[in-house]
Parts: C-alpha cells; structure tokens; sequence
C-alpha cells in the first residue's frame, strides 16, 4: 500500500531571469511502514521534493496524494501537518536557541493537543525517553546539548504527534560515524514500534544500505531508476547510478548539472554510453521485476 | 548588555540625567512649588529669582529670596529688582498648594516660600512659574517620545515582519507603501496629517493625536529593516520546523522570527525617542499640538519666538535647554547600546 504518491511534480524556480527545474517530473511511491531511499548529489533536488511533500514548495504541475487526498491542494495542509513530519540535516540549526528543549517539544505538542504546561510535562518525558535521553534534558537550551542529543530531540519533535510520515532529510550528515549509525538504530526502532514510513533523502549510499527497503536515484530533478534496494545495489543499471556508486568507493569526478535542452536525458552530456536516441527523453523501463530505470539503453 | 551601558562613563551620565529627569517630571506636582497654570499677574515675565545662601544683615543662615517687585519705566515696561527688606526663606516640604498624584491627595511640595512666590526659573508672560512649567511639560514631552516610539515599533516590527516572512507579493506591496511614507518629508507629513484634524481640541485629544502623527512617520524606515531581517531569518531550519509541525504563520513571526530582531530594535527604539521629542516640540511650538494652558516643552518655547522676548526674558529659552539635554542623553544612550549590542564589536 502506498501512503504516499507524487504524479509528475514539477517546481520551477526562477534565478537571475533563469529557469531552474528543481523538479521535473517527478514520480515517487512510498510503500507504508517501509523506508524509502533518496540518493542523488547535492543540488539535484532531494530536499526540494521534500519540501514539496511538505507544502512549503508549491508545485507548478503535478500531484502529491496522501493516502488518495491530494495535499498539494492548500486546503489540506493540515492533513499534511498531523501526518508528515520532518527530520533536517542540522540539528543545531533546526531547533530555536531562545527555546529550551521543553518548549520546542510543548510547542509542537501543543498545535493539536490542548494540554497545559503541566500537564504536557509527563508526555514530553515519555517522548524524550523514546528517543532515549533524559526527561531531565527538558529544562536544558539547545547549546547545552551535542549534536547527538539534539537530533534526537528533533526526531522528538516530528514524532510527537504521532504522524506516520517522516521524512528525514539527510539527518545523520552533520554526525559522525558513532553518534550516526545510533541514530540509524533508534530511527529503526521507531519503525518497528510505531510502524512509521520513512522517506530517508541522503548521499550516503552505505546509510541508505543499511535502512532502506526500496531506493530511488534521483539526478537533475529526475528520478533516473528506482527498485527494491537489493536489486538497485546489486545490479545498478542507469550510468549515471553506477558512477553513483563507483563514486562511493572512489573519487567523484565533478559534474556540473547543467539544463539539457527539455525532453532530453538530463545525464546525456556525460553519458558513456548515450547515443543520438538520447536526445529524447527516456522512457520508464522494467529491466527486472519492480526495479524500473529511465534509460534509453534499456528500453531500445 | 546593562554592565556595557554603566561601564561607559557618557552612557552612564545620560542615564543617570534621564532618570533624574523623569523622576522631576513624574512626580512634577510634588516637585513643582506650583500648578502650570496658577498665574500672578504681579509677576509677569518676572525674572529667575536669585537663590541667597545666607545673610547677615537679616540674620538669615538658610537659602531664601528677596521679594520681587517691579517699577514701571519710560516704555512702560516692568523693570523688577529686588526688595532686600523682605526675605522669603525657601521651605523644604513645603504647605502649598493641593494636588492629587495618582490617588494620592496632598499640599506638600518639595520647597516653596511662604507668603510670597519664588521662581527659580523665572516667570512667563501671565505670571506662571516656568519651572513649575517645565515639570509639567515634560510629562508630555518626555512620554510622546516613549509612547510613539513603541507603538511605530511595533508597528515597524509588525508589518517588516509580515512583509520579510511572506515575501512576494506582499512584501511587494508593503514594501512600496513605506517608500512612499519615507520619501515624504516627515516635517510636511506631520503637518499634513495635524491639518486633516479639527484645529481646535482639548488637550487630551491634541496629545493622543500627536502621539499618533508622530508614530505615523517613523514605522517605515524601521519595518524595512526588519523586512531585511525577517526575510534571512525565514530560511533558518527552525522556522521550517515550526511550520512543519503546524503553527500559524502568526505564531511563527511572533515566536520565531521577531524575537531574533530585538536587539535591533532596542536601539532603534532608544534612537527614535529623541527625533519624537523633537517632533512634538516642533508641533506644539507651532501651535498644533498641546495648546495652553497645558504645558509641553514646545509650546513653552513658542513665548521664545519673538526676538524682542529673547532680548527682554532670556529665561524663556531653558525649556529649549531641557529639550537639548533630553535629546542629547537618548543619543549618546542609543549609540553605546548598539555599540554594545553589535556582535561584531564585542571586544574593547
């Protein structure tokens, strides 16, 4: 079942009298209570299809559907606030510094619970202990605690009000190795407690190995192949996945995404194997069972 | 923030003026030996009354006044001179007249002279005592400046923040409503603005109206910096955050975004206090704001327009010198607050 869908998003940006497609034409499903990889380079538009989902981007074309309601339509953003949260990549720039961590989480607990202070107290205890930190970290300000704890106080935060829709864009970059991987391992947890779905945007290919089911490989603001995460990682199919992938254990050669002109593959220009054909744009192609990939290679 | 203000000595000074000044001007009824507008016409345009430490030929060991009388000269002009048989020695908490503070009713008053009148500051053209005046017109003076000050802040900080936050086609709109408020003259704006209401009204109502002109003219050059600031703000992850988990926009600004600009706004607060000041002595000098008998310190120097007064009365420019230090205390003030608030100087 897919708890939510996006029919061929497209958001423009204008910069300096330029167009930028930030995303164009995006399709993307995520299977409920599963966590869903985003992997792409900086700048493809990971965090803009996230911000979409969340309705601060409005789209120019396309749907987003929440369990079929379609919540790119501004009046069902509170549909979207009950049930999508969001995780950032900077905790320390993700919770207000004027706020100690008891007001940031009564807050948010308190756009849809009518609770006071004092009541709310017990429930904001239970949530930190979830997120396994103290109750005692309630009094504390944000720059008392490392970036570990605080993290863990934002995925507090989106959990609160129990939504069922996390989005975690890139939430364990500005981590290191250790505090990382027991993020990894509580964000886990989670799920299987709660059965949350997961939609885990990040470059780090091995993170994404490690927690995703199914993974989609976006570049240019286009999705170039998605699967089930043991056929995507065993058998990579678009160029461009694949120098994804040799980039994880090598160096990255730079690559500018430049705009290709529309209708053509965006990873055309540095396609080893592109051909005249690719100067249309690539068609869905089911190489294997659900692992589909937009290359002209394939689908000739 | 404060350890900054006491430590700089100017910053220090100005304070401890102001503070002595609003102390004078709040309690004006228990500091003034009279009401602004008790008159004698016996002493009209009487000059300062020269304080005596003590006299031996009257026996006289504690600060008095000579009696002030006055013989007619060939333009028929009041010359006063002293009278050095008659002493009126100054009384500390002094029976004088009654008066009603807050809800207090006394007669006390922190010096007076029996039987006769002392005017440390001299008199005005009906006999009315300036200092007392001047107490009284520093209730005005000194709070159309704080009063107008914060509500063109809030104003400012209001509609800067709708505008950053938004953006787009709001900020837009907003944004080119404040250009044509700035581009206005503020000194033709103001008239402008007195003219559009009846000319003549009680005092109460010209003191709301000036406080509103006044805080009319200042909103737009503060709401564009808080736009700018506003605007950088709105990008950090936190507000995103917020808005992820459902608060309104409203709560958003108020919460998450003006609060960051506070530091920027005490100073502009602090710094546009004196321009208000100004700008009601302005008004009031002209006759459109508070209007006599009611003292401000403007409409006391309007007695100074004439230059034949200047040359005659003197005294009747110290209400300018009161305006001078008031204005001038808030500026040193503004400008070491923002020294001291400027993240970029912390050291020194």
């Amino acid at each position: 079942m897919n708890i939510l869908t996006t029919h061929n998003l497209k958001v423009y940006f204008s910069q300096h009298r330029r167009l930028v497609k930030a995303l164009d034409g995006v399709d993307i499903f995520l299977r409920e209570g599963l966590t869903t990889a985003l992997a792409g380079e900086s700048g493809c538009g990971k965090t803009t299809l996230a911000r979409t989902i969340l309705g601060f981007n409005s789209p120019r074309e396309g749907n987003v559907y929440f369990r079929n309601t379609d919540i790119s339509l501004k009046k069902n953003e509170a549909l979207i606030r009950k049930n999508i949260q969001i995780v950032f990549q900077n905790p320390f720039l993700s919770l207000d510094p004027r706020f100690t961590i008891f007001s940031t989480l009564y807050e948010a607990f308190h756009v849809f619970h009518d609770a006071k202070k004092r009541e709310a107290q017990s429930v904001l205890g239970q949530i930190l202990e979830e997120v396994e930190l103290k109750a005692s970290c309630l009094s504390r300000f944000p720059h008392q605690l490392s970036g570990g704890e605080l993290q863990r106080i934002c995925i507090a935060r989106a959990l609160i009000n129990r939504p069922s829709l996390i989005i975690l864009d890139e939430p364990t970059s500005s981590l290191d190795v250790t505090t990382a991987s027991k993020i990894i391992r509580l964000l886990a947890k989670l799920q299987a407690a709660h059965g949350i779905t997961y939609l885990f945007i990040s470059h780090n290919l091995k993170i994404l190995k490690k927690i995703s089911q199914v993974c989609f490989i976006m570049y240019a603001g286009k999705i170039v192949e998605y699967g089930p995460k043991e056929l995507l990682y065993h058998n990579p199919l678009h160029p461009y996945t694949r120098l994804l992938f040799e980039a994880a254990n090598h160096t990255l050669k730079f690559m500018p995404q430049e705009q290709v002109s529309p209708g053509a593959c965006a990873f055309f220009p540095y396609c080893k194997s592109a051909s005249d054909t690719c100067k249309d744009s690539p068609q869905k192609k089911e190489v294997e069972p659900r692992h589909f990939v937009y290359c002209h290679n394939f689908s000739r | 923030m404060f350890k900054q203000l006491i430590k700089n000595k100017s910053a220090l000074t100005s304070l401890i003026i102001l503070a002595v000044l609003y102390l004078l001007v709040i309690f004006a009824p228990f500091f003034a030996p009279y009401s602004y507008d008790e008159d004698d016409v016996l002493y009209a345009n009487a000059p300062p009354a020269k304080i005596r430490i003590f006299s031996l030929k009257n026996k006289q060991f504690t600060p008095f006044v000579y009696a002030q009388k006055f013989t007619i000269n060939n333009y028929y002009q009041r010359v006063y001179y002293e009278d050095t048989s008659q002493i009126f020695p100054i009384r500390f908490f002094h029976k004088g007249s009654r008066y009603k503070f807050l809800f207090i009713a006394s007669d006390r008053h922190f010096f007076g002279v029996r039987n006769g009148k002392i005017f440390i500051f001299g008199a005005d053209y009906r006999g009315r005592d300036l200092f007392s005046r001047i107490l009284y017109g520093g209730r005005i003076s000194l709070s159309v400046g704080i009063i107008a000050s914060l509500i063109s802040l809030s104003f400012g900080l209001l509609i800067g923040g709708i505008a950053g936050y938004f953006g787009g086609k709001i900020d837009n709109l907003l944004m080119r409503f404040c250009e044509i408020m700035m581009i206005t003259p503020a000194f033709y704006l103001m008239l402008a603005l007195r003219a559009s209401f009846p000319p003549s009204i009680d005092s109460t109502q010209a003191y709301f109206l000036i406080v509103v002109i006044l805080s009319f003219i200042g909103w737009a050059s503060i709401a564009r910096i808080i736009r700018g600031m506003s605007l950088s703000l709105r990008e950090n992850e936190f507000v995103y955050a917020a808005k992820a988990c459902g608060l309104n926009h409203f709560q958003i600004i108020m919460r998450h975004i003006l609060p960051f600009t506070f530091s920027y706004a005490l100073v502009a607060f602090v710094l546009s206090i004196p321009a208000y000041i100004g700008g009601e002595a302005a008004l009031s000098l002209l006759g459109l704001g508070i209007q006599e008998p009611q003292a401000s310190w403007g409409n006391l120097l309007s007695g100074a327009m004439g230059i034949v007064n200047i040359r005659l009365f003197p005294w009747i420019l110290i209400p300018g010198v009161f305006i001078l230090v008031a204005v001038a205390c808030f500026y040193i003030l503004g400008d070491v607050l923002r020294d001291a608030l400027d993240p970029k100087r912390k050291i020194l």
